[in-house]
């Protein structure tokens, strides 16, 4: 199949899955950023889980070769506090805007004006920082293999099920704060509201 | 509504099975990179010399890839998926000031933060981490440690 057709089809799949899953509705981060309702980080954990499951084994069989994200301390730690943040304040990330913009939330098109200055202005100030933040403290592909030493595919199902278990465990703490999955999507934070009535 | 959301495992595995899919047939997924790449298609016909002698431009180049095409897919999916749930679309109260000051910072800031870092919830958080790479793993550790008091703290002041 042509590269381009196969990327659009990989992204209606990708599309469709995170609107079904609600992870389209920016209340759903909030939730779980505000410990109210785990659901998506236990959706992002199990995806995880489910990826190591059924591709580690392929690459010890020599079918594919998963490669790694580059580690650069500065521009890792910097970078992941400012998408942090705003994570907190939009509510969604660069993938589930996109669905939700597919899926008619006209307020969205506010964050992608955001996102479309905030990748230029990136791109204005990408060398000048560039010694600092990526060339410096980069410790190139590392990978928890590599720091553990072993066996690729040993190391990454122990991973997934130590990652499944912190799931299961995470769905245990919703269960008890009553938290249940089709609600993930309706903003509860206000119920902390200043008069706690609601218990 | 016509139809509930996915439960969070039916969810989970859904995008697990589309995550492997992405490594066995392309690459990991990932969406951020498209954003500048789309900024550096929309400015090359306009200032050609600019994007041409840009640092950032250089390395993300004004062309039309499978990730771009994915950036795209994602919104025909929450179209298709907005539909067959039967979701109000696009009749939502107008946003107030405030939220859409909200969108727009958090926006910026995605963006930025995704692509200093080189990844961002797709391309650090599910590819990343399924690669068991350190870098994401690290990625992931500060997003939810900023993210979470930052949320506590604008929901403390009433801002969602």
């Amino acid at each position: 199949m042509n590269v381009l057709v196969l990327g659009l089809v990989t992204g209606i799949a990708f599309g469709y899955v995170l609107q079904r899953i609600g992870v389209a509705q920016c209340a759903c981060l909030f939730n779980a950023l505000n410990l109210k309702n785990l659901k998506a980080v236990k959706v992002m954990a199990t995806a995880i889980a489910v990826g190591i499951l059924l591709l580690y084994p392929i690459q010890a069989m020599g079918g594919i070769a998963l490669g790694a994200r580059t580690l650069y301390i500065g521009g890792v730690v910097v970078g992941g506090a400012i998408f942090g943040l705003g994570f907190a304040l939009a509510g969604l990330c660069p993938g589930t805007a996109l669905a939700a913009l597919g899926g008619g939330k006209k307020d969205v098109f506010y964050l992608m004006a955001g996102a479309l200055s905030g990748s230029f202005v990136y791109a204005l100030v990408y060398e000048p920082m560039r010694p600092l933040m990526i060339d410096s403290l980069n410790f190139g592909d590392l990978t928890l293999t590599q720091v553990f030493g072993g066996n690729a595919l040993l190391v990454g199902y122990v991973f997934a099920f130590l990652l499944l278990g912190a799931v299961f465990w995470l769905d245990a703490q919703d269960r008890k704060t009553g938290a249940a999955d089709q609600e993930a999507c309706t903003l509860t934070v206000q119920k902390q509201a200043p008069s706690k009535t609601v218990a | 509504m016509k139809k509930p959301y996915w439960t969070w495992w039916q969810g989970g595995i859904a995008l697990g099975l589309i995550s492997a899919f992405a490594f066995l047939t392309h690459s990991g997924l990932g969406t951020s990179t498209s954003y500048p790449r789309a900024v550096a298609l929309a400015l090359n016909p306009l200032v050609p010399d600019f994007v041409a002698n840009n640092a950032y431009f250089q390395r993300v180049e004004p062309i039309v890839n499978w990730q771009l095409m994915l950036v795209i897919g994602i919104a025909v999916g929450g179209f298709i998926g907005a539909k067959i749930m039967g979701l109000s679309m696009g009749s939502e109260p107008a946003p107030s000031t405030l939220r859409k000051v909200m969108l727009f910072a958090g926006g910026f800031l995605i963006l930025f933060g995704a692509r200093l870092a080189g990844g961002c919830t797709s391309g650090h958080v599910i590819t990343g981490i399924t690669q068991l790479s350190v870098s994401s793993l690290i990625f992931g550790a500060v997003v939810f440690g900023t993210g979470i008091p930052a949320a506590r703290y604008f929901a403390r002041k009433g801002w969602y």
